[in-house]
């Protein structure tokens, strides 16, 4: 007969930040908290900036195809790993998701808090505004 | 009443694994640090696909994919089997190819619907290429 428990948090007994949930193949345990995106974002890179969804996630417009993700929970180190993508439209649609872009010199470093990506197109290899961006996090939350 | 459940490890009830266990999409897990909590269900993947682009495309693996099209040289619709509630849902990929030392490469999503999305790979001149190994991962909000 199929159980079911209502809760509203789940936490660890050993660490509460750190709960095992069984693998597929029923061989292994995998690390719940460190399996779950801690951020992701899809936006219109053009214009004014908007999210048309997000999850733990703001942005700020830091020129022409540079953007600053900003979490609402920060991360517990700078050593989160960042994923994106991005699009124009069918036909022109070379561009290219890279976080940490800034002229050198003048790079901005990841904080707990928030990172600099850009959009770029390789053919000028300049920053380009583009009406689709998507970004996802992975790491450890505070 | 708030409720809190204290646990190390998640099974279903036949204690044969995790793989029947259902989590409601209000949970909230205890962080890594375990400073903040954050909603369990909007943190996973809802779908995702690795597949090969070159010659006659095929899935390797995949989760929550009912289909791969192959539409062309290096343009793919991918079908969602469980939909998204909208297209406002996070699509990041990535392709390279390993019969190609440097396989410079950019993928666009550039179509989505609820129970689909459409992407390109391209050569570092934004000319359509398959690719041999090609990655879509989504988030968002499944319906």
């Amino acid at each position: 007969m199929a159980s079911q428990l209502k809760v509203d948090t789940l936490t660890g007994v050993t660490t509460a930040g750190s709960i095992d949930v069984t693998g597929e193949g029923n061989s292994t345990t995998t690390n719940l908290q460190q399996g779950l995106a801690k951020s992701w974002v899809n936006f219109n890179g053009t214009g004014t900036i908007a999210a048309r969804d997000s999850f733990n996630a703001s942005l700020t417009d830091g020129g022409t195809g540079d953007y600053v993700l900003n979490f609402s929970n920060v991360m517990s180190d700078a050593n989160y790993s960042v994923t994106g993508s991005s699009s124009v439209l069918i036909g022109n649609f070379e561009t290219m998701f890279v976080p940490n872009f800034k002229p050198p010199g003048t790079e901005t470093a990841s904080t707990t808090s928030a990172f600099q990506f850009a959009v770029l197109r390789p053919s000028t290899t300049q920053p380009y505004d583009v009406p689709y961006v998507y970004v996802q996090v992975h790491g450890d939350l505070a | 009443m708030t409720s809190q459940l204290n646990v190390d490890t998640i099974v279903d009830k036949a204690g044969s694994g995790g793989t029947n266990v259902k989590i409601g999409n209000t949970s909230t897990y205890v962080s890594d640090g375990g400073a903040v909590t954050q909603n369990t269900v909007q943190g996973l993947a809802k779908a995702w696909i690795h597949f090969q682009g070159t010659s006659t495309s095929a899935i390797n693996d995949s989760f929550n994919i009912s289909g791969l099209t192959d539409n062309g040289t290096g343009n793919y619709t991918i079908t969602i089997e469980n939909d998204m509630v909208n297209v406002s849902y996070s699509s990041p990929c990535a392709a390279s190819d390993s019969g190609i030392t440097n396989s410079d490469t950019m993928v666009n999503p550039y179509t989505w619907a609820t129970g689909s999305v459409s992407i390109g790979t391209n050569n570092n001149s934004g000319t359509l290429s398959d690719r041999s190994d090609t990655n879509i991962t989504i988030h968002g909000d499944l319906a």
